[in-house]
């Protein structure tokens, strides 16, 4: 409400000097995110444009070939477009097992919803080593899921929960769900009720006011949760690298591996500053999305 | 076990005496600090408790651990090329040793800086004058001995058993990326008629195993192990006895081909500001003291022939880990530097082959 206001405003008119102090106070922080962030990461992307030479060492000159490397080689579009895969199912998990818990959170009345809230980000209170190890007993031929199922009689033989793309997909679902529930209960709660009572008043089912009312108006909220989901799947890497059982190779595995294994920089740097472009693609396309009835500047 | 321990201390202790009573005297109080690259963990405490302490009591020269992993420790020695090393000493595995000596940035340390050197057995001296080796490990193959009876398979004998049809689905393969992961790969090159130079024979021969999983590490491999999703995996001697005595029914072996030595070396950094200092300190490392400590507490075998009579007397112990001139007969060395010459391509075919398959 308050951008579109400020976007309505005849910019010759703006008040120019009012910017200044919000710079100031801005600047320590930029200073920090320049410094311990955008320096080492930049520095990083520049190892992507020299070749090897040796273990943890580049040489001088400047190069182009790691990046062509990367585009002509299918083996590498492939594990972009896996691990772009693999975010797309996990953003997708998380908003269908995420809705109805944040719509329940936005809307409940009831006392244990600080109990319920507490439920929701307490993956986030337990390490990543240990919230993936935990899934082993879970997940695993002998583990519980498995015996459940077995002994219900509804397969015949232990299914593969583990150690392939789909212990990932579960391990990042319920690492990530926090991220969209938060950010979906914030939107939800901010909608009236009143404009549901009104959807169905005139006569409107629960699933239409939510397909043609709801929906729409807790988008912008959708697509931060989405944006937000997304971007930490494609760049998770313990959940991979524990739950894959080092048989789903994603951009991040990569990278990890190229760094801290073979010790070859640039092809970890090309790898880096690609998955961090496609990244930024991405967030400016999806910042494009309004919510419904509203109209880009 | 408490009261074992101890007298079995006490049983070298005329031994030790003499060796720390003649080094004592080499070095006046100092106030030095020395800055040590190690493990962290069960490792540095060890190695705080039976080396640093005495040690700083006796020379005043004090320590500082730096843990973390050695592929880090090396990343960074070689990012401080042309300035002081952050490190006057480091612990790195033979395989990370040899590419410091390529990078060019470990110092020698011959028998005249070393008095201990002597003692060791030949396969812990670097032969090119580095950091020797403070500990032997191994790499064999560790099995689930009740799966095995269950499914009629008899107990492996080679490195070829991982590749029985029976065990389709329930070998833990261990990934490039640590140390089992390169010994196996050797195994695999050796089987497939090739060695250290052809890793595209390795790699080959290694994805026809229907794997259960590709470990990264034994805080993955120890839970599948234990649950018994994994039935069989190429694995290190000490994390396979640390599975058994928590009655995990798992029982480790040395292939009929061999298994491959592990090592822990100990090296001085070419760029020491304090190189009297370090060198003492490692001499104490390799001393039977500090060797009988850490293999009392973690299985690791010693490097110190001295120490075989008293290991001898305690198989108990000493069945955990390489002990005896007879168990270093057993396991093979690694040629690293064509090892690590092939090591790029060999993780990029293991990439297309393997991990992403």
């Amino acid at each position: 409400m308050s951008t579109t206001d400020l976007e309505r405003l005849p910019r010759p008119d703006r008040p120019r000097r009012h910017a200044d102090p919000w710079l100031w106070i801005l600047l320590p922080t930029l200073a920090v995110f320049g410094l311990i962030f955008a320096a080492p990461l930049a520095d990083l992307i520049l190892l992507s444009f020299h070749h090897m030479a040796g273990p943890a060492q580049v040489d001088a000159a400047f190069t182009l070939a790691n990046y062509r490397a990367f585009v002509t080689d299918p083996f590498y579009l492939e594990m972009l477009l896996r691990t772009c895969g693999l975010g797309m199912l996990v953003t997708l998990g998380c908003l269908v097992v995420g809705y109805p818990v944040a719509y329940f959170l936005a809307r409940t009345p009831s006392r244990w919803r600080g109990f319920a809230l507490f439920l929701v980000i307490s993956p986030l209170l337990v390490s990543a080593i240990v919230r993936n190890i935990g899934w082993f007993p879970l997940l695993s031929q002998s583990g519980a899921v498995n015996w459940l199922l077995l002994k219900l009689g509804l397969i015949a033989a232990p299914l593969s929960l583990i150690n392939n793309f789909t212990g990932v997909v579960i391990g990042l679902i319920h690492a990530l769900l926090p991220f969209m529930i938060l950010t979906l209960t914030t939107v939800i709660q901010r909608i009236e009720g009143d404009l549901e009572e009104a959807a169905a008043n005139l006569g409107a089912g629960p699933l239409q006011a939510f397909w043609r009312v709801l929906l729409p108006l807790s988008l912008p909220g959708v697509v931060s949760g989405l944006l937000l989901v997304f971007a930490m799947a494609i760049s998770a890497y313990t959940t991979p690298a524990i739950l894959g059982g080092n048989r789903v190779l994603v951009m991040a595995t990569y990278i990890a591996q190229q760094f801290r294994s073979v010790l070859n920089y640039p092809a970890g740097g090309t790898a880096a500053a690609l998955l961090l472009l496609f990244a930024i693609v991405l967030t400016v396309l999806a910042l494009q999305v309004r919510p419904a009835g509203e109209r880009t500047p | 076990m408490r009261s074992r321990v101890e007298s079995f201390f006490g049983g070298a202790l005329f031994l030790i005496g003499l060796l720390a009573g003649s080094s004592a005297t080499a070095l006046a109080q100092s106030n030095v600090t020395l800055q040590i690259g190690c493990y962290g963990g069960a490792f540095t405490d060890v190695e705080q408790r039976f080396v640093a302490e005495p040690f700083t009591a006796r020379t005043g020269i004090k320590i500082t651990w730096i843990n973390g992993n050695p592929s880090d420790h090396l990343a960074k020695l070689i990012a401080s090329r042309g300035r002081p090393a952050p490190y006057d000493i480091v612990y790195l595995d033979d395989d990370i040793e040899a590419e410091a000596v390529n990078a060019g940035v470990l110092g020698k340390s011959g028998a005249d800086d070393l008095p201990n050197l002597k003692f060791l057995y030949a396969q812990a001296i670097n032969k090119d004058g580095f950091g020797p080796a403070l500990n032997f490990y191994s790499t064999g193959i560790a099995y689930n001995v009740e799966k095995f009876k269950a499914a009629g398979i008899p107990a492996p004998t080679s490195w070829a058993d991982l590749w029985n049809p029976k065990l389709a689905g329930h070998v833990g393969v261990p990934t490039l990326e640590n140390t089992m992961g390169h010994a196996f790969l050797v195994a695999a090159e050796h089987l497939a008629g090739g060695d250290e130079s052809t890793p595209e024979k390795g790699i080959d021969k290694i994805a026809q195993i229907k794997a259960q999983s590709y470990p990264g590490s034994s805080p993955v491999l120890d839970p599948l192990l234990r649950s018994g999703d994994v039935w069989v995996a190429p694995w290190l001697n000490g994390r396979t006895w640390g599975l058994i005595d928590r009655g995990v029914p798992l029982r480790f072996v040395l292939p009929k081909e061999g298994g491959f030595f592990g090592m822990t070396t100990i090296s001085v950094t070419g760029t020491t500001q304090h190189r009297k200092e370090a060198l003492a300190f490692i001499n104490d490392v390799l001393g039977p003291l500090a060797q009988l400590g850490m293999a009392s507490q973690i299985p690791y075998g010693p490097t110190n022939k001295l120490l075989a009579g008293i290991l001898a007397a305690y198989p108990e112990m000493a069945k955990k880990f390489p002990s005896s001139p007879e168990d270093l007969a057993k396991l093979k060395l690694i040629n690293w530097n064509v090892f690590h010459q092939q090591y790029p391509h060999a993780v990029d075919l293991w990439n297309r082959k393997i991990a992403s398959k």
